[in-house]
């Protein structure tokens, strides 16, 4: 009897934290075939919007950024992400469409999984709670000028607007710092693969 | 029966050190709810503070909540309950005691400054920056054994108390579940299958850490107060066990409705739903151990504390099992109806039970009687008052919010329906603060008045 | 056990519990398949490991079963309160720490 209570409580410690482990372990080599892609595979199809932010911010824009390229389209985006995250903007915006609630006709189709394996969603960021809108299909659905405006002071542009402004996202001209150009990069970004394109501007490529 | 000379087994001076920070942390954390509510008024004292932007304080006032308030709070109640449940000293009190103690802290302080320099690690619950992480699992590895080893000591030889079963499973889980929702997700699965483990570590930070612990204290105090043992402890071990073995399932709770797999969703609705069962055996158990001592609720207020802790409990794991199916799910989900229900039993449970065990506890370790009764009355009725109005607001403000967004009303529509709600937000969030301000200065006072040394420590 | 209890048990058995059972552990059957499935599998294998953890809880269950923590189940409760009145009185002679 004693020695079958202790076999029990080693098998069950045993258990206990082999779980915990192959919890680690397990995810990753099941996750082998599932390509996830990195960021210069994301960044490979540099946006119209991103040439359109050189254009609209020459100075800033060449000072943080240089040309626009896939280089500095990664970047922009890490440092975008960086920011999404810093500013905990993930409480207030989630990141999936749900196929209930009429969620399809507001925002677009619907979320799928393979959307989300790439390391732009590492740690993922769908999010809880929304006060704002879901921004997952958000990309071209406004303009960089309106970003930009909106990220100043957002009452402004959306009335009764309970978002709070970013002030240092800009620099003491009103013009937006690398932070800045960085966050409306990755606004444009989330979702551009998935929304018809709204306006051609690819002829620079 | 071990008994270590004269001397109790308590150390007093660690109990009294993390009842006053539990205090001062309540205090931020209560000051950041009540700064980030403003926000949703348009009336935010700082804006354009890039230290003090909304979304960050928002990551203090949770943050803050669970590792300064709670865990403080806990750590408390578990240098007091531990060695009077076994007998047995904590491990170390002179060293390990006292360098846990500052570790806490420490941390405590770290992840403030981190999170309000924009350092936050997107993870709910574990926004806690990734250089501290570390700093955090290590206090609660040293926690782990800190308390386990005299509940072992004394397991050896004899039954344990349901207390003791609530409190080993609770400190060896969150090590455990602390390494797996803040490195997995961060550095090596995104997306959909991260999501998972997010929602998994979301729940399980509430309910593998803060559920066990909050109960093992539970099935101490009450019946300590009550002096009357629970009604059948054979019942508390039920709840016991269906907690373990239902519990680690249900993340995925969290994410209803996404990309991740439907079954997973579905498994994790069913076992939420089983869970209820566990839950209502705990609740019966101590509703009939009250019975015939109602007299008690009237003359103690730590009892009192706790008692509404343990029906906030009952009603938000009642509200549970209704927000988790997938129906309600499509109207409530992403709304105020969750903050609501997370600040019930949040605050409204936890946080009123470690309310309950500072005031049970303070006169003792400071050998003082309680400074004002009718203090102490207004605090709670205060506090309790504004907690149970700021979870019908929200949930109210959840229902508005939500089928505002199903109905496809423009999205301002939403936030302009909710605007009365948040202003009442507010004014509950003042209520709370004030009555948190009343419970300050009366045990700042208690702890200070020399006059009246407490021969007869104020009980039921 | 009169014949009518005899019957209901019967009854249950038969007509509750093993096909319960049956299927019951045909889900569980089917849902390690889904686990071992390409694709589905990296979803699958953080709850099958759960399943691990939960085996850990079983095998502490039977532990603790048999070093006798549930032979006379209400005893600890009763134990608990005199060990701390015991404290109680104690730190009233005189003898707890000043802080």
């Amino acid at each position: 009897m004693e020695r079958f209570s202790t076999f029990a409580l080693i098998s069950g410690l045993f258990f206990f934290f082999f779980g915990t482990f192959w919890q680690a372990v397990a995810p990753s080599l099941s996750l082998r075939n599932i390509p996830v892609k990195s960021i210069e595979e994301l960044a490979d199809n540099v946006l119209p919007e991103f040439y359109k932010l050189a254009d609209d911010y020459p100075v800033e824009f060449k000072r943080y950024f240089g040309e626009p390229s896939k280089a500095s389209f990664a970047e922009a985006l890490n440092v975008g992400k960086a920011q999404y995250i810093a500013e905990a903007c993930w409480h207030c915006h989630s990141q999936y469409i749900r196929p209930v609630s009429n969620e399809e006709l507001r925002f677009g189709k619907v979320s799928y999984p393979s959307e989300y394996a790439n390391v732009m969603q590492l740690p993922q960021l769908l999010g809880t709670r929304r006060v704002g809108p879901d921004l997952i299909r958000e990309a071209g659905r406004h303009s960089n000028d309106w970003h930009v405006a909106h990220f100043k002071n957002p009452p402004n542009v959306v009335p009764d607007s309970v978002m709070p402004s970013y002030a240092w996202f800009f620099d003491k001209n009103g013009r937006p710092n690398k932070k800045g150009l960085a966050i409306v990069a990755y606004m444009q970004w989330l979702g551009s693969w998935a929304q018809e394109p709204v306006y051609q501007l690819d002829a620079r490529k | 029966m071990v008994t270590r000379g004269k001397k109790g087994v308590v150390s007093f001076s660690l109990v009294y050190a993390h009842l006053v920070s539990a205090l001062v942390f309540l205090g931020i954390v209560l000051l950041a709810g009540l700064l980030y509510s403003l926000q949703f008024l348009g009336k935010y004292p700082f804006p354009g503070v890039e230290f003090l932007s909304p979304g960050r304080v928002r990551m203090l006032h949770t943050n803050g909540a669970v590792y300064g308030f709670i865990t403080n709070g806990y750590v408390a109640g578990l240098y007091w309950a531990v060695p009077r449940l076994t007998g047995y000293k904590v491990l170390n009190e002179k060293y390990l005691g006292w360098f846990m103690f500052w570790a806490l802290q420490a941390a405590v302080l770290a992840t403030a400054v981190g999170l309000l320099g924009g350092y936050a690690q997107a993870i709910e619950w574990g926004e806690t920056p990734i250089f501290v992480d570390p700093f955090v699992l290590v206090y609660l590895l040293l926690a782990l054994f800190q308390f386990t080893v005299p509940i072992y000591q004394y397991g050896k030889e004899r039954p344990l108390y349901a207390s003791s079963w609530y409190i080993i499973s609770g400190l060896i889980w969150i090590p455990m579940v602390y390494i797996m929702g803040n490195y997995i997700p961060q550095f090596f699965i995104p997306g959909v299958a991260g999501a998972a483990i997010t929602g998994t570590w979301i729940h399980d930070a509430v309910g593998l850490y803060v559920t066990p612990l909050g109960w093992g204290l539970m099935y101490f105090f009450v019946p300590v107060i009550l002096k009357k043992p629970i009604w059948s402890h054979g019942l508390s071990l039920l709840g016991f066990w269906g907690l373990a073995f239902f519990y680690p399932m249900q993340g995925v709770h969290h994410y209803l409705w996404s990309p991740i797999p439907m079954y997973a969703q579905y498994a994790a609705v069913f076992s939420t739903l089983v869970l209820e069962l566990a839950v209502v055996t705990v609740i019966i158990n101590f509703f009939m151990t009250m019975r015939g001592n109602g007299d008690a609720l009237k003359k103690s207020v730590p009892l009192r504390w706790m008692m509404i802790g343990i029906v906030n409990y009952g009603i938000t794991c009642l509200q549970c099992s209704i927000q988790v199916l997938l129906t309600t799910q499509k109207a409530i989900h992403f709304t105020d109806w969750v903050v609501g229900h997370a600040h019930l039993i949040m605050f409204g449970t936890f946080g009123f039970w470690i309310l309950g065990i500072l005031s049970y506890l303070w006169p003792k370790v400071t050998g003082r009687r309680l400074y004002s009764s009718s203090l102490d009355e207004w605090a709670f009725w205060l506090i309790m008052i504004g907690m149970e109005t700021m979870w019908v607001d929200l949930l109210a403000g959840g229902l508005v919010q939500g089928f505002t967004w199903w109905g496809l009303n423009p999205w301002m529509d939403s936030v302009r329906f909710s605007a009365p709600l948040w202003f009442v937000r507010t004014v509950t969030g003042i209520m709370i603060f004030v009555g948190f301000i009343l419970y300050l200065y009366n045990f700042y006072m208690t702890a200070k008045k020399e006059n009246i040394p407490s021969a007869q420590p104020q009980e039921a | 056990m009169n014949k009518r209890e005899k019957f209901l048990l019967y009854f249950v058995v038969l007509f509750v519990i093993i096909p319960g059972g049956i299927s019951f552990f045909i889900k569980i059957v089917s849902y390690f398949m889904v686990g071992l499935e390409e694709g589905m599998s990296g979803f699958a294998l953080p709850f099958i490991n759960y399943l691990f953890i939960a085996m850990g809880f079983v095998f502490l269950f039977v532990w603790a079963y048999l070093r006798g923590h549930f032979e006379d189940i209400e005893k600890p409760a009763h134990d608990m309160l005199e060990r701390n009145a015991m404290y109680d009185e104690i730190e009233e002679r005189g003898g707890k720490t000043q802080i």
